[in-house]
């Protein structure tokens, strides 16, 4: 009878973790070919669930020797990767968080490369009656009344982040209003998931116009609110300071504003009757001049 | 091999523990541990096969304290070989089961095949080679659990109620099997029992327990001849116990008397004549009980519904149990002159 | 919701590529899971059912509260050990299948280590003491109780492959859900509700189920072989 000596759990998962590095690749999935360099994209989720990333992938693969491993997250969460050097590549929407970015130096340039717009989109009758007004005077009265529901992302997103600086320009404290009632809903999902909700409660949302138009057909929500300079939303890639991968990530970075990936994202979602979903800018000033 | 424990403490599932045990297991012989259930006679078969290790004390296997380093232990408890009271067989046959200990020493081949044959001829079992572990009966079992202790040749065998689940023709074969490897390959055996005569039938040394202790030790005879305690004495009263002194044959010789006896026996044997079985009359009697002796009574003691009484017949003393209106009608008393007789068949011979 | 049932089983009889590699690398991948945390701590509980040692049966406990650690709690974790600023970035093992089979490994090293305990427990002593006594040694003692609970054994692999297989924590937060790569039945039924593919959800959803329910059967089974019926 001796006695067993327990290793700490950390070492223990230390041990795992090794233990499968060595046991594993050799029946790993979906290796295809081993040596093939993989590129790490944390990419916003807004731009992934339009289903534009899955073009743009097809096309980057076939032109370089390597493999996109794209990873959805709020533009938040997707800089925290790139900040940690656990993606080479972040695609994000949200100026402010990514001008800290750079400013940490995460990453040495941000490279705008396409925008839409954000909308506001609600119930067809419009029941709160904010229609005509602009971005901040309509969150005002959604705040004022009070009784309409609206479904925050809440997700530390680049949409997320964009309502919060709405809710400032508008006079009012994003963190009082999270509190101000049950009229504000926090979600914590993606945008497709935040529009399924707003459609389910017959609430308002803000939302890009991208995954909006692509998940309309299945909605009942109608744009309410489409005019205002505050409405931007501009797409940005940056490569990581600390990319495992910085060749790949600035390949792909190339290609999202080169003439191929320019084309392709202009061309998307054109076959459809009602917009472009995107429009490329590489290279210009990304339509800050919103002449609408 | 010599066996000792000396002031073993051990607690072992709650109910049974040792409080400062000690237990004498001289080379070569048969030892019954005995006493009733729950005093502690198979945690002692645990320790002295070295499946536990005592809570404190010390085990002296031919006169060396026990090992503790795993290996040398092991080496030690592979001379040693234990029956459990309610064996568990492996998964497989019962010829897998026999050999199983074999196979644990790194035994194979031609001698693993041997000596299992031989263990399953010996046990009876030859036809039940082939069967599967969990078709058998108890008894079944338990034959095949002595085969796999057999086939070891073990220094000390340790068989816990050997008998339990036998029938009554198969205990016999059981009790020479276990006093012929006694004798033919000086393998030393304990036996536990809460059964006299089982200990009887096979031991000729005795340790008696109560309550995790020793309370008395010694030769068979001895303590039967003055037991220490009640459990004991009360068998000790209701069974004669002779020691055969001559004679051959049928026709043995206890002290002056001359007995017979259902079977051969050899001097050194005990015979056991139950007291309930032994009767009394004051003239000559008439039956066909062919053991009948005249003496005196030398003592009258009140006894469950009756009286136990014992007779001097020459220098042989033989007790009965007789009811209160026999004593009265006899007019029994110390001194008298009776007649004491017992049929053939009521006795026993034990080793 | 009628249109949604149809269309999701036209597409598990097609075949449909997607939906198939989808389960195919589920399995793959929990499998794995299983048969490393198997191999692992398997023999770790083994260690402690049969050596003794102070504070075992508080330990057990432990291991048995643990069945029910949320998955998310490992795959923060995980991804706190593997992420590149992690004491194991620099295998850069983040958002790979290797890091969901060691998250996954880990979340049902409890789940094998209890029922694994609770297996040999169910074996008795009277085996080990029947192979004691009769000269084996520990080791083999040992080896002989892990044999004769056999096809109880059936069942412990079974059940840690079942709460491998369905959790989506360890997947999403260490896998990443990557297409082709990383992305699960779980975490791709997350994302189909998430993108408004309702039809791939449920076609997902439905290849879990027979999944699921295929391992309670065997596991069923398992446990009435492992009692002789």
């Amino acid at each position: 009878m001796t006695r067993s000596s327990i290793a700490g759990p950390g070492r223990m998962l230390s041990a795992l973790l090794l233990l499968s590095v060595v046991v594993l690749p050799a029946h790993a999935p979906a290796q295809a070919k081993p040596e093939t360099p993989r590129v790490r994209v944390a990419t916003t989720t807004s731009l992934y669930d339009t289903g534009l990333w899955e073009v743009l992938e097809a096309a980057f693969e076939a032109g370089a020797a390597c493999d996109l491993d794209l990873i959805c997250a709020g533009t938040g969460r997707a800089l925290e990767w790139g900040a940690s050097g656990d993606v080479d590549v972040v695609v994000t929407h949200s100026p402010t968080q990514e001008a800290a970015f750079i400013a940490a130096r995460h990453g040495r340039e941000r490279v705008a490369f396409a925008y839409n717009y954000f909308l506001i989109v609600g119930p067809a009758t419009d029941p709160a009656e904010i229609g005509d007004l602009s971005p901040e005077d309509a969150f005002r009265m959604l705040s004022e009344k009070a009784t309409h529901p609206f479904v925050s992302r809440g997700d530390d997103s680049g949409t997320h982040t964009r309502e919060r600086s709405i809710w400032k320009a508008a006079g009012l404290d994003p963190v009082r209003i999270r509190d101000s009632g049950r009229w504000y809903v926090e979600a914590g999902l993606g945008m497709g998931s935040t529009l399924s909700m707003a459609a389910q409660l017959g609430a308002y949302t803000l939302t890009d116009n991208g995954t909006f138009l692509a998940y309309r057909d299945d909605l009942d929500l109608m744009p309410i609110v489409i005019r205002g300079e505050a409405l931007l939303n501009v797409y940005a890639v940056i490569v990581c300071t600390r990319a495992a991968n910085p060749e790949g990530a600035a390949a792909l970075s190339a290609f999202l504003t080169g003439d191929a990936g320019q084309d392709l994202i202009g061309a998307y979602g054109c076959e459809s009757p009602g917009s472009r979903l995107f429009t490329p800018c590489a290279g210009t000033d990304c339509g800050s001049d919103p002449t609408r | 091999m010599e066996l000792e424990l000396v002031e073993v403490h051990h607690r072992y599932d709650r109910s049974a523990s040792l409080q400062g045990l000690d237990l004498h297991v001289a080379s070569g012989t048969i030892h019954a541990v005995m006493g009733a259930t729950g005093c502690g006679k198979s945690t002692v078969l645990r320790l002295a096969g070295l499946l536990t290790k005592p809570a404190s004390g010390l085990i002296l296997v031919d006169g060396q304290p026990v090992p503790s380093r795993s290996r040398a232990r092991l080496a030690v408890r592979r001379r040693t070989a234990t029956v459990p009271q309610e064996p568990t067989l492996l998964r497989g046959s019962i010829r897998q089961n026999v050999g199983w200990g074999l196979r644990a020493r790194g035994i194979r081949g031609t001698e693993l095949r041997e000596r299992t044959a031989q263990a399953l001829d010996l046990l009876q079992l030859v036809d039940l080679a082939d069967r599967r572990h969990d078709s058998l009966s108890g008894g079944e079992r338990k034959r095949t659990a002595l085969a796999a202790a057999v086939a070891v040749r073990p220094d000390l065998l340790l068989l816990d109620e050997p008998f339990s689940s036998s029938h009554p023709s198969l205990r016999r074969s059981l009790r020479e099997l276990i006093l012929a490897i006694n004798r033919t390959l000086g393998t030393t055996v304990i036996v536990a029992t809460h059964d006299v005569q089982d200990a009887l039938s096979l031991a000729g040394a005795l340790t008696v327990m109560d309550q995790g202790r020793a309370v008395q030790a010694g030769a068979v005879d001895e303590v039967l001849q003055q037991p220490h305690c009640a459990f004991i004495a009360e068998f000790a009263g209701t069974v004669n116990l002779l020691r055969v002194t001559g004679g051959s044959g049928t026709s043995c010789r206890v002290g002056e008397l001359v007995i017979q006896t259902p079977e051969a026996v050899v001097p050194g044997t005990f015979l056991a004549i139950p007291s309930g079985q032994v009767l009394l009359g004051v003239s000559e009697p008439t039956t066909s009980a062919r053991n009948r002796y005249p003496g005196h009574i030398v003592d009258l003691q009140p006894f469950e519904y009756g009286f136990l009484v014992t007779v001097a017949c020459a220098d042989v003393r033989i007790s009965a149990v007789v009811t209160r209106g026999s004593v009265d009608e006899l007019e029994l008393a110390p001194g008298r002159e009776v007649w004491v007789y017992f049929k053939v068949s009521a006795v026993r011979s034990y080793l | 919701m009628r249109e949604l049932l149809v269309e999701a089983v036209r597409r598990i009889a097609a075949l449909d590529p997607e939906v198939m590699d989808i389960t195919l690398r589920t399995l793959l991948l929990s499998s794995s899971a299983t048969v490393l945390s198997c191999l692992l701590f398997g023999p770790l509980a083994a260690t402690i059912h049969f050596t003794s040692f102070r504070g075992k049966g508080a330990l057990i406990g432990l291991v048995q509260t643990l069945y029910s650690v949320p998955t998310v709690l490992i795959g923060l974790l995980v991804y706190l050990v593997l992420s590149r600023s992690g004491p194991l970035g620099g295998l850069g093992l983040l958002f790979t299948p290797q890091a969901i089979v060691a998250g996954q490994a880990l979340l049902i090293a409890p789940v094998v280590m209890g029922l694994a305990i609770t297996t040999l427990r169910g074996v008795g002593s009277g085996v080990s003491d029947t192979a004691l006594g009769l000269g084996a040694s520990r080791l083999q003692a040992a080896l002989v109780v892990v044999q004769q609970a056999r096809h109880a054994w059936a069942t412990v692999v079974l059940m840690a492959f079942g709460r491998a297989v369905s959790e989506v924590g360890v997947a999403m937060m260490v896998g990443g859900n990557i297409r082709g790569h990383t992305r699960t039945l779980t975490t791709a039924i997350s994302l189909g509700i998430g993108r408004g593919d309702n039809a791939e959800a449920v076609a997902l959803g439905i290849m879990l189920l027979v999944v699921a329910l295929a391992v309670t059967f065997l596991a069923n089974v398992a446990g009435r072989l492992s009692r002789g019926t």
